[in-house]
């Protein structure tokens, strides 16, 4: 056999324990009347009085059986029956009785304060229940068990429980006890006459009352009593010696009777019977045993004891003696086997019940069964085994399964007895249930045997098989017995050497439904619980459902209201399930709540309904950052940028110093002004299918005058929470701004949200933030660290202004270029006067009046106060010195002007600092978001040339196209946007109309004369078709214009070196199409000089026509002046250099001169002209001009002479111009003359 | 106890709970008791896989148990990973087959960074494959 | 970052498995969420990662394909698309709608986010921000500040990645350099 645990050697003991008190020899007792009524006066009857001292231990009697060899019986337990309950009960009785007893077992307790919602609660209750079930077995199973087999005592088929002795008490007040204590037999022996034998050993016990009658005299009547019976076979026990003292009550006695007495049916039977408590006994009644002194317990005793060794056990083996004698001789030996076998075919089933033979007691079976049952009384196993293997063989072949069974039974019990071989044990007790399978007719009995079959399996350490054992059992729908068999086959899993929790589980929660269906709902409540205990945190959505609902309801049932409560919670989440489901599962668990509850908001529970999202919320308040509606949305490097711009960097540095040190500590924190709100969002799902209404929701917050340390729940006289309500519609999601404001600096704590569910349910969330955890934690400090916006903890500073800013009749939609007024109104909300105003705009796309202060709405008044702005690099700044008080307004108009197109966020931020700075907070940005649609309008592009004329003059090109596909564009004035310059349109495309027209998408073209002021007003007639503007510069307010200009400056970069730049304005006005109204903006654009091919320009001015006499001088000397203009962004040196057409092909020249040897070269080669006959013409005079440093825009203007010889046409060209940067002395240029005409006509004729 | 006429669930394990179910085929009508009935079944013949998984070398553990006349048939990835397949009639190199496949599939959802043994798999793809397989091998 | 098995790499770097890198990026970006909890944080600490990846990455770069700088913005895009992810991520990606201060890049596919799908709880993660890290680091080194994000992502449903950068200025090299 293989080693057995120590559990299963424990189970072997108790197992042999249990048969050997099931299986003692049975006393049947009969007594008068009156030593009931004796009894009563201590609340017994006296069956029960004699019922706890049955259990006899070592008695050490000698026993001789059958054996030769004699052996002693240690302990022997008897059991004593009233004689009037050895019968059995029907099966209906034994159900109902079963059923009564588990209902009224008491296990509420079991499940006390278990949170079906915590985990930690379930498992401690699941070790807790494992531990308990390892020791003892289920406490009530045990109980089940004994009632089991209690209510199977006595049956037709086993001899097992045939009293073998009977014990007549008689009263000792009687006269005449003899004659009494026959008539008693007598009565007795007709009573019981199915279970009297005449072979029954008789005993007969005096019962003596100490309160009535005395001792002497009962002593008597015990003589008189042995003289007629003999001597041993009477005994005097007294009664009631115990005397009450009144003085100092009775002491408690141990209470040895009341588990000895067993609930009686309501059919009797089962050994049992009701004992009356009420009658003689009364009041002493009510403690069992009251009146019994220690004498008369040891009467009792040692009557018992007597009895049993004295003539118990003696009768018995000679009974055994008898049988096995008279046995032998008919069945022992060949002849007898042969002669048994041949003759059970004629065998007469006469008196057979139900289609099995029935076997009087005469019958040779019953004997040998007997037989067996006696000697496994006296614990000759070996005897018991062989007469029941004996017997069984002629059930078997008579086909009497039920007797075959009990037979069989008993062998197996024999071989547990014995500590034989367990696997022998088994096959028996297999048999033993087939047996009574095929006899079928009662469950009871094939149960029993499945039951001792598992508890010998449990023994022999295979519970897998017991397992099996106990399901096989489930046989017939008694679902209280099912649910006890799975539940301890349940148990079996768990306690098996590798515990296997999920089969644990599912049986468990079988169990628990037979028991909910046979109405046991503590057992049921409890088996859930167990279950959930095991599938806690496994979250098998339908399986958690189920068993919550299941718990749920049974807990109701046995008014555990608040576990009814966490279960239906748990309910309110399933998902899956249709929208009616959903709806009745809320309606239950508001029902709980609202009892549970009871409307006082202290305790709350943590709802899933509506599920808040506690992972992610928006916090939204103003620390030296405020926003205007909707300034949120727009990203972070937005605003920083505005912010660079607009803080002051002294401040900053400053704020920066601060916070340095402010930061290092309290990085965590928040700040924001007292009474200003802070706002939460907070996202609320609704899961089910069923509209819910929430109330009352809000934040729960503590505050803390000092610091972190003393928190405490918020008072509402600090601490302002709004209440929000709304109705989630199914499967509907909504983000809930939830506001707090406090009313003193301080600290404050957002700790969670707490709401009001469907009017009834009160829920509780806590805000559980994520984040990176934080190195070192202070106590009170958030163990995560947070961006700002997430943040729950705030520094509550006293207050701080804050302003508004409102832009009134904003335009939503406008064209690239048009400048739009509307206008801007700046309150100081706060609660405190401020100052420094700045403000910014993304690319200056705002651009700032002058401010007016409205004195109480009256802003037409006389004398109003106005504030001028200074603008410097986009950035408006009021004067320090002016305040702006607490509810005070100002306005100004504001003009938009941007050339983006598309939807553009025009984003603005207004600084400001507190009159008296605080050190945490000196001053404050308020960001501001407005958003305008951009139509794209016109958009110039071309390219300026220097006129050929002058070198005053400029042309451009200028290409006007027009990018909108539906409008069309007028341009109307031209502008150059510095004033140095007028503009003259040359040739206009459309010259008819004094304006430009640009269809949709196309382009047209138009040249722009520009003179510089004051130079010599030749172009002054040529004023045609577009009227150029003056000094009224588009009639733009001084300030946009500067901006304008300012804008325009920044938007090309910066030309390179020596390019020259020409801003030009060009406004333009449309009726639209999109908004039907009037536009009219302006566009700029810069013209960029093509600096570097050619910075310097020359011109040469000369006569038209000359008349010469050649006849008087043959050389005539025409003057001419070369002007150089200096059209680069720096100033240029260089040479000029005249030289001779005839000349300009010799080697000589080419190579590079230096400035030096100019003038020698120019006179050799004067000469060299000489030589050479007659030359066409020459420069005479100075030949080499040399200037430093001629600056931009700069005009030298150099006379020059040119001899001619004869009269004619004359080209002349021969004139260079080598240049240089001045600061770069390398890259010599060289520009050629522009070649010009001389027409020389002689004068002689 | 109510059943539907062929019941074909299918459930993937990861640890103690399941990541992935998929009722393949249910009967016209479907009870709700059905749902919990299965899951207790499948969830109880884990304990029977953990045995099982220690007798057999491959992966493939044939039927681990039965209750009445629900059968499981399971199937434990290398990272002890179980798929878990409840049916009532008998098909054992389909369900082999079946089991075999989704594995691959499986694996490609593993491979996802943001995947835990624990995390349920709610990519549409991998049900839509599923549902094929069930197609192709169990219907 | 290294070169993926399949795909040339011109610069003829050592390759390493796809799968291995890839799961490796995983691994970090899973550490990263442990580590940090909230999804924004994350993408703060890839992107600061994958700058400091790009800073050290550019020189690299610049001396395994012998390409001089990049003087505009325009050259460094067309660079960083057809050369740098080739080079470094074993994909190739092509630059649309490109002027001279904005670009997005499409790239064919993205080794990162293979087997990744993003549960929903995930959403505010962008998965790949390493990338836009490292342009931004390696266009800073050749001093091009621009600002870089992820425009399109199938993790979020769009039908391909999509990075968009923006010039933010041409800065000219202040001291000190910072390297965080």
């Amino acid at each position: 056999m293989a080693v057995l645990s120590a559990r299963a050697h424990r189970t072997l003991q108790d197992l042999q324990e249990e048969v050997a008190e099931r299986t003692g020899p049975s006393c049947l007792v009969s007594c008068s009347p009156e030593v009931d009524s004796y009894c009563q006066k201590s609340g017994l009857s006296f069956v029960h009085l004699l019922r706890p001292f049955c259990q006899l231990k070592n008695v050490n009697a000698p026993v001789r059986t059958v054996g030769d060899s004699a052996y002693r019986i240690q302990d022997l337990t008897i059991r004593v029956y009233d004689g009037r309950t050895m019968y059995q009960p029907t099966v209906a009785q034994g159900d109902d009785h079963l059923a009564h007893v588990l209902s009224s077992y008491r296990v509420e307790k079991e499940i006390e304060g278990v949170d079906a919602g915590s985990e930690e609660s379930l498992r401690g209750y699941l070790n807790s229940k494992i531990e308990r079930a390892r020791e003892v077995k289920v406490p009530w199973w045990r109980k089940f068990r004994q009632e089991y087999d209690r209510l199977l005592l006595f049956g037709t088929h086993e001899t097992l429980d045939l009293p073998v002795a009977a014990i007549i008490a008689v009263n000792s007040s009687d006269p005449d006890v003899v004659s009494k204590t026959k008539a008693l037999v007598e009565r007795t022996r007709q009573e019981h006459a199915d279970v009297w034998n005449p072979n029954l050993l008789k005993h007969f016990v005096l019962v003596h009352d100490c309160q009535n009658g005395d001792m002497e005299m009962a002593k008597r009547q015990l003589e008189g009593m042995k003289l007629a019976f003999g001597k041993n076979e009477c005994h005097m026990v007294h009664l009631n010696g115990k005397v009450p003292d009144l003085l100092n009550g009775t002491p408690p006695i141990p209470d040895l009777w009341s588990e000895c007495i067993k609930e009686s049916l309501p059919g009797g039977g089962a050994g049992e019977f009701k004992v009356q408590t009420s009658g003689a006994g009364g009041d002493e009644g009510s403690t069992l045993g009251s009146l019994l002194s220690d004498e008369d317990i040891n009467s009792v005793i040692s009557f018992l004891k007597d009895f049993v060794v004295k003539r118990l056990i003696p009768h018995l083996e000679n009974r055994i003696r008898y049988f096995n004698h008279h046995i032998s001789s008919t069945r022992k030996g060949m002849r007898n086997q042969f002669k048994n076998y041949w003759f059970r075919k004629e065998k007469d089933n006469s008196l057979a019940v139900n289609g099995e033979p029935a076997y009087g007691p005469q019958s040779i079976e019953f004997q040998i069964r007997h037989l067996g049952d006696l000697s496994f009384m006296m614990k000759d196993f070996e005897l018991a085994l062989s007469s029941y293997r004996l017997v069984s063989n002629d059930f078997k072949s008579d086909k009497a399964w039920k007797n075959y069974g009990g037979s069989m039974e008993m062998a197996g019990l024999c071989i547990v007895m014995m500590k034989g071989s367990q696997r022998e044990a088994e096959t028996c007790l297999d048999s033993a249930f087939s047996a009574y399978q095929r006899h079928g007719k009662d469950w009871k009995l094939t149960v029993r045997s499945l039951l001792v079959l598992s508890e010998v399996l449990v023994a022999s350490d295979r519970p897998r098989e017991a397992i099996g054992a106990l399901k096989a059992a489930i046989i017939d729908n008694n679902h209280l017995r099912a649910a006890l068999l799975l539940e301890q086959a349940a148990y079996l899993y768990i306690l098996s050497p590798k515990p296997l929790f999920r089969k644990f589980a599912f049986h468990m929660a079988l169990a628990g439904r037979h028991y909910s269906t046979c109405g046991n709902h503590n057992l049921s409540a409890q088996a859930y619980t167990l279950v959930l205990a095991v599938h806690s945190k496994h979250n098998w959505p339908f399986i958690d459902e189920h068993m919550h609902f299941s718990l749920g309801k049974e807990s109701k049932q046995i008014e555990n209201t608040p576990l009814a409560l966490q279960c239906w919670m748990r309910l309110l989440v399933a998902i899956y399930q249709p929208a009616n489901v959903q709806q009745q599962y809320l309606d239950e668990f508001l029902k709980l709540s609202e009892a549970v509850q009871a409307g006082n908001k202290s305790n709350m529970l943590p709802l899933l309904l509506p599920n808040v999202d506690v992972e992610n919320v928006y916090v939204h308040f103003d620390d030296f950052r405020c926003f205007s509606a909707g300034a949120y949305a727009q990203s972070e490097q937005v605003w920083s940028r505005l912010d660079e711009r607009v803080i002051p960097p002294a401040i900053l540095s400053g704020q920066n110093w601060l916070q340095a040190d402010l930061s290092s500590s309290k990085d965590y924190l928040n700040l924001c002004g007292a009474q200003e709100e802070i706002g939460v969002d907070v996202e609320f799902a609704n899961v089910l299918q069923v509209t819910i209404k929430v109330q009352d929701v809000h934040l729960d917050c503590s505050y803390s005058a000092t610091d972190i340390k003393g928190f405490q729940s918020s008072s509402a006289e600090d601490v302002e929470v709004k209440h929000e309500q709304f109705t989630l519609l199914p499967l509907e999601k909504t983000l809930i701004r939830l506001r707090v404001s406090v009313k003193k600096p301080g600290m404050l704590r957002i700790n969670g949200v707490r709401w009001l569910l469907c009017g009834i349910a009160y829920g509780a969330q806590e805000f559980d933030i994520r984040g990176p955890k934080r190195k070192k934690v202070g106590e009170g400090e958030p163990h995560r660290d947070h961006p700002p916006h997430r943040r729950l903890l705030f520094e509550v500073l006293p207050t701080i202004p804050r302003i508004q800013a409102t832009f009134s009749e904003f335009p939503e939609n406008m064209y690239a270029g048009e400048i739009c007024k509307c206008g801007l109104t700046i309150e100081n909300t706060g609660a405190a006067p401020l100052h420094a105003m700045r403000i910014v705009s993304t690319n200056n796309s705002l651009i700032f009046g002058k401010f007016i202060l409205a004195q109480e709405e009256s802003l037409i008044d006389f004398d109003q106060q106005s504030v001028e702005t200074v603008n410097s690099g986009g950035v408006y700044s009021l004067p320090e010195d002016f305040t702006l008080n607490p509810g005070a307004k100002m306005q100004c108009s504001v003009w938009i002007y941007t050339t983006q197109v598309g939807n553009v966020g025009m984003h603005s931020a207004f600084y400001f600092q507190p009159k008296q700075s605080h050190a945490k907070m000196k001053f404050r940005v308020l960001h501001c978001t407005q958003h305008v649609q951009v139509f794209p309008s016109i958009q110039l592009s071309g390219e300026m040339l220097l006129s050929e004329v002058s070198t005053k003059q400029l042309v451009l090109h200028t290409k006007i196209r027009n990018c909108n596909t539906q409008d069309t564009f007028f341009v109307e004035k031209l502008v150059e946007s510095n004033g140095t310059h007028d503009l003259n349109v040359i040739c206009a495309r459309s010259d008819d109309s004094n304006t430009h027209r640009v269809n949709p998408k196309e382009q047209t073209a138009i040249f722009i004369e520009a003179d510089e002021k004051g130079a010599a007003g030749k172009l002054d007639g040529s004023m045609q078709g577009l009227n150029l503007a003056g000094e009224s510069m588009l009639g733009l307010e001084p300030c946009v214009l500067r901006s304008l200009k300012e804008s325009l400056r920044l938007s090309t970069p910066e030309a390179q070196a020596g390019g020259m730049k020409f801003p030009l304005l060009a406004s333009w006005h449309t009726n639209s199409r999109v908004t039907a109204r009037e536009h009219s903006g302006v566009i700029g654009m810069n013209f960029l000089m093509k600096g570097q091919d050619k910075p310097m320009h020359m011109t040469v001015s000369y006569p038209q026509r000359i008349v010469h006499n050649f006849g008087g001088d043959a050389v005539c000397m025409v003057p001419c002046t070369i002007s150089i203009f200096n059209a680069s962004q720096q100033s240029i040196q260089g040479t000029l250099n005249l030289d001779n057409a005839v000349h300009n092909t010799k080697p000589s020249w080419t190579m590079p001169k230096g400035s030096g040897q100019g003038p020698n070269d120019e006179s050799m080669e004067s000469e060299g002209s000489d030589l050479s006959g007659c030359p066409s013409y020459c420069w005479c005079g100075k030949l080499v001009h040399k200037f430093y440093d001629v600056q931009p825009w700069e005009t030298k203007e150099v006379a020059a002479t040119v001899c001619i010889f004869a009269p004619g046409c004359y080209e002349v060209d021969a004139f260079r111009l080598q240049w240089s940067f001045s600061n770069a002395n390398f890259s010599q240029n060289e520009l050629e003359g522009t070649k010009f005409c001389l027409n020389v006509s002689d004068g002689r004729l | 106890m109510p059943r539907d006429s062929t019941t074909l669930t299918f459930v993937i394990v990861g640890e103690e709970t399941p990541i992935y179910e998929c009722e393949i085929k249910a009967g016209a009508k479907r009870e709700e008791t059905v749902n919990y009935l299965h899951e207790f079944v499948l969830h109880a013949s884990l304990d029977n896989i953990d045995e099982a998984i220690w007798t057999t070398q491959s992966c493939y553990l044939k039927q681990v148990d039965r209750y009445y006349d629900l059968t499981v048939s399971a199937y434990a990835t290398s990272s002890l990973v179980k798929f878990l397949l409840l049916h009532d009639s008998k098909n054992d190199d389909g369900i082999r087959n079946f089991f075999h496949d989704i594995h691959e599939y499986y694996i490609k959802i593993m491979l996802n960074p943001f995947h835990t043994p624990t995390t349920k798999i709610k990519s549409k793809p991998f049900d839509e494959k599923v549902k094929l397989l069930a197609q192709k091998y169990l219907l | 970052m290294s070169s993926k098995a399949k795909g040339a790499s011109p610069g003829g770097g050592d390759r390493i498995n796809s799968e291995l890198f890839t799961l490796t990026y995983g691994a970090l970006v899973r550490h990263l969420l442990l580590d940090l909890e909230s999804p924004e944080e994350v993408n703060k600490q890839l992107d600061k990662m994958g700058q400091n990846i790009g800073i050290r990455l550019v020189d690299d770069f610049l001396a395994k394909t012998n390409t001089g700088r990049c003087r505009n913005f325009r050259e460094a895009a067309k660079t960083i698309a057809e050369t740098g992810f080739r080079m470094f991520l074993g994909c190739s990606a092509k630059v649309t709608q490109i002027d001279d201060k904005e670009c997005k890049m499409v790239l064919s596919e993205n080794p990162l986010t293979d087997f990744v799908e993003l549960p929903e709880k995930l959403q505010p993660l962008s998965y790949c921000s390493l990338l836009c890290g490292v342009i931004r680091g390696a266009l800073e080194q050749i001093s091009m500040k621009v600002e870089c994000e992820i425009s399109k992502d199938p993790l979020k449903g769009d039908e391909r990645f999509e990075l968009h950068m923006r010039l933010v200025e041409y800065v000219n090299e202040e001291y000190p350099f910072k390297d965080d």
